[in-house]
């Protein structure tokens, strides 16, 4: 069978010597700079770009996916162990990670998200390879209409992903939304809410926000516990996932991947964003979802299963069409062009080398992971053991180094000790913090699609609800709004029995 | 220690690093003949992984061998790239610090739009120039339209009713839009997009009708035979860009082309100038760059430094007369 020729193809190209030492580079620098918070991929790759000048186009590029995929098998370790986001799209692994780890769960939170990244990695990659054209015209298929759509069903999911009260909740989301909004509009060209301040004229970037957030937050909470002895660090239970771990996490680990799969493939597409729908849909689904929040074991699997599948299914508009969906993607375009190679619809037939290889190298490196991040687990949870008075300032000064790595931005270290100070007094005050985060992504993300679905249709709403996608995902938030206000409803009702009788 | 004096000696090394990381460093200064002594910090305005990138890391690490001393590339994205060109004007002209991607519309059009907080032609020392890039017309390969007469002619019958894509409001790619537009005496549709890839995906994705792109970011999909392109922004036609006419040949006078050129803070010594043109000179003729400028579909333009502050003062000018000839602003 063809295919199967092909797939040989792929794991001859991908075991050569050669390009198995690029591969295991690629995803032990990934691993390291995925740990590593504030710094992501794609500045590591951006520095490594050159290097892959003087070596054939095969190996740089399996070399550069291995980062890629490799720095979100990375992220999610500094986010369960101290609740840091090693990288944007782990955010959603500190909800319930760090809460496992605070319960002394740390090594199956760090295993299940290991395993749950290799399945879904590597049932992105089989996906990958049998359906890259058809899914490549797919995604292209998503305009501003249908991304706004998806967004706001994004927005909706998430207001359930709270554990705390809703209203507290909302009100947090609000002001990300609000903070959002701050930077220059990308409609207009117009500066908004920047107070004159230069440094504002972008944004509030997710990065000095989330590690502030959660961090820097994270480090206040527990110097203020350790003044009043506090602390409850139970001893480790275990470092490996326990049977029962393992039933409870299959399901929303293929969740995850197909969420994070789909979402993945579309240009614009986000990580975040698929890790935290994968987090609301395994809430919303979960029998006890008041366990969210407090170390809830699903809501690991299923957004890391998320944020992996996401990384394979970004290759899929790049390979079969030469598109590439985020920045990252955008460099490997220019790894490509830079040797020759021309990424359009023909690449998969003119190159077959170079897109088996690379799906090869991709089982390849997900395996490669998996063996290096597991038994890396047991090394991983002895930092816990590190004393605090020494663990916390050495975390501030990876977070605010992380962050100034990205910009050189003295600003936005200001920045994330800000949203530092801000997150603690939330906690304080028992809010939720995520929804902040989430406010801050999708808010732009879905004031730009509206806007220009708006601009494409010229004015009217209708584009929302003729164009299929857009019409069927509306029709979604529908059905949730409307279950919880019939549900709310009925409980109003109920109430007024029960005070009748 | 005891309990209270061990949390008090925490935050205190808190306090202590936070402020440290705060404070900042310090340079000290070095001479001009023993140049350079230390690594060269160069700025590119946007953020890591942009077209800048590409051209100037492979760059910089051919250069660095002429220079002999490190050149470190330093992405520092802001406004558009005002953040890294301001960071750069305000620097010590001491040639340690260098802003890459000098001359594109961040500089020559941009000031002519909204005051920016760095003067493009008191500010800078313009070291060198490398190449540029013009911007074009995209539509799909399946279009009705096969020529740029047969879209203007369409446009003309129905105002408003074309849409396109772009990068941005203030961009240099924009403006030959609405330039052509205005001298067309047409109305278009814009649909303005975060950077040349969205925009492009629009295209492809069939939800616009056209889209103004930078001719780099588009070409492989030309290529690959999935778009074509009415127009590019060059006096006249360049063979890296086979089969497409350009504007002028059409009858727009339009000719609007991103630079990638090399500055240092206005005030740094002749000396170094002449040290790091030299280098760079010498990398860009190497072989393997002048590759990699013709894969990625950037068109060399090598000028030397006076003949890069002229090419800038000269290009600053012309901008500054489209725009009031157009009545051009951000609002559009």
């Amino acid at each position: 069978m063809d295919l199967l020729t092909n797939v040989m193809h792929g794991f001859v190209v991908a075991l050569d010597p050669h390009n198995l030492l690029y591969c295991f580079l690629g995803v032990l620098a990934g691993t390291l700079i995925g740990v590593l918070p504030g710094l992501g991929p794609l500045a590591a790759i951006a520095f490594l770009l050159p290097v892959t000048f003087y070596i054939p186009v095969v190996p740089s590029l399996i070399m550069l996916a291995g980062i890629y995929y490799g720095a979100m098998y990375g992220g999610s370790t500094t986010s369960i162990l101290v609740n840091i986001p090693g990288e944007a799209a782990s955010v959603v692994t500190c909800l319930d990670g760090y809460q496992m780890a605070l319960q002394g769960r740390a090594g199956p939170a760090l295993g299940i998200s290991a395993i749950g990244s290799f399945i879904a990695g590597s049932i992105g990659v089989v996906i990958l390879m049998l359906l890259a054209p058809p899914l490549a015209r797919f995604a292209l298929s998503f305009g501003p209409a249908e991304f706004a759509s998806l967004l706001l069903l994004a927005m909706i999911v998430v207001a359930y992903i709270g554990s705390g009260e809703t209203i507290k909740a909302l009100m947090i989301g609000t002001l990300g939304l609000a903070l959002g909004t701050i930077g220059t509009d990308q409609i207009s060209g117009f500066p908004r809410f920047d107070l004159g301040i230069r440094d504002l004229q972008d944004g509030i970037g997710v990065v000095p926000v989330a590690i502030g957030v959660f961090g820097i937050s994270e480090v206040l909470v527990n110097v203020e516990a350790l003044e009043r002895k506090d602390v409850v660090r139970t001893s480790l239970r275990g470092i490996f996932p326990s049977m029962q771990d393992y039933r409870d996490s299959a399901l929303p680990i293929l969740r995850g991947t197909l969420v994070g799969f789909l979402v993945g493939i579309l240009p614009g597409g986000s990580h975040i964003v698929s890790s935290f729908l994968s987090y609301g849909i395994e809430k919303k689904v979960s029998r006890h979802p008041e366990k969210f929040g407090h170390g809830a074991i699903e809501g690991v699997a299923g957004p890391e299963s998320a944020n992996n599948a996401a990384t394979s299914a970004a290759f899929v508009p790049l390979l079969s069409l030469g598109i590439p969906s985020n920045a990252v993607m955008a460099l490997m375009l220019g790894a490509l062009l830079i040797h020759g190679v021309i990424p359009g619809p023909k690449l998969i037939s003119e190159q077959p080398t170079l897109f088996w290889g690379v799906i090869g190298s991709m089982y390849v490196g997900n395996a490669m992971l998996l063996a290096l991040n597991l038994p890396l687990v047991g090394l991983w949870v002895q930092v816990l053991r590190v004393p605090y008075r020494i663990l916390l300032p050495l975390i501030i000064i990876f977070c605010l180094v992380g962050v100034y790595c990205i910009n050189g931005s003295h600003f936005e270290m200001f920045l994330t000790i800000l949203f530092g100070v801000f997150g603690y007094v939330m906690r304080k005050l028992d809010y939720d913090i995520a929804p902040l985060i989430m406010g801050v992504i999708i808010g732009p993300m879905f004031e730009t699609a509206f806007r220009q679905a708006l601009l494409l249709s010229k004015g009217s709403f209708s584009i929302f609800v003729t164009r299929p996608i857009s019409a069927c995902l509306l029709g979604v938030v529908f059905v949730l709004l409307a279950k919880t206000a019939i549900f709310k409803a009925g409980k109003g009702l109920n109430i007024f029995k029960k005070h009748k009788d | 220690m005891e309990r209270a004096c061990r949390t008090r000696w925490t935050m205190c090394l808190t306090i202590l690093v936070l402020a440290f990381t705060l404070g900042g460093g310090t340079t000290l200064v070095f001479s001009a003949e023993k140049y350079p002594e230390k690594p060269v910090n160069a700025i590119i305005g946007y953020a890591a992984g942009g077209a800048p990138d590409l051209i100037f890391r492979p760059l910089a690490e051919i250069a660095q061998k002429h220079l002999g001393a490190p050149i470190v590339i330093l992405n520092k994205a802001g406004g558009g790239g005002v953040s890294g060109s301001l960071e750069v004007a305000k620097a010590r002209p001491d040639g340690y610090t260098l802003l890459m991607n000098f001359g594109g519309g961040e500089h020559l059009l941009f000031p002519h739009l909204e005051k920016p907080p760095f003067d493009t032609l008191a500010d800078f020392e313009p070291v060198i120039m490398l190449s540029y890039y013009p911007s074009g017309l995209f539509v799909k390969a399946d279009s009705p339209w096969k020529s740029l007469e047969e879209f203007t002619e369409y446009a003309k019958k129905k105002p408003g009713e074309l849409r396109y894509s772009h990068p941005g409001a203030a961009s240099m790619v924009n403006l030959a839009t609405v330039t052509y537009q205005k001298m067309a005496g047409i109305r278009l549709s814009a649909i303005p997009t975060g950077g040349g890839a969205p925009a492009m995906n629009m295209l492809l994705g069939g939800h616009v009708e056209a889209a103004q792109l930078g001719v780099p970011v588009a070409w492989p999909q030309v290529e690959g035979g999935q778009i074509r392109c009415l127009a590019y922004s060059l006096p006249k036609r360049a063979e890296m860009y086979p089969g497409s006419p350009t504007y002028v040949e059409k009858g727009f006078d339009i000719r609007f082309a991103v630079n990638q050129g090399i500055a240092a803070p206005k005030g740094t010594p002749k000396e170094i100038i002449q040290k790091l043109h030299d280098a760079f000179a010498r990398a860009f003729q190497d072989k393997e760059f002048q590759e990699v400028l013709g894969k990625l579909k950037f068109t060399p333009n090598y000028l030397n430094t006076e003949d890069t502050a002229k090419y800038i003062k000269e290009m600053f000018q012309y901008y500054g007369e489209v725009v009031k000839k157009f009545g051009i602003t951000l609002e559009k």
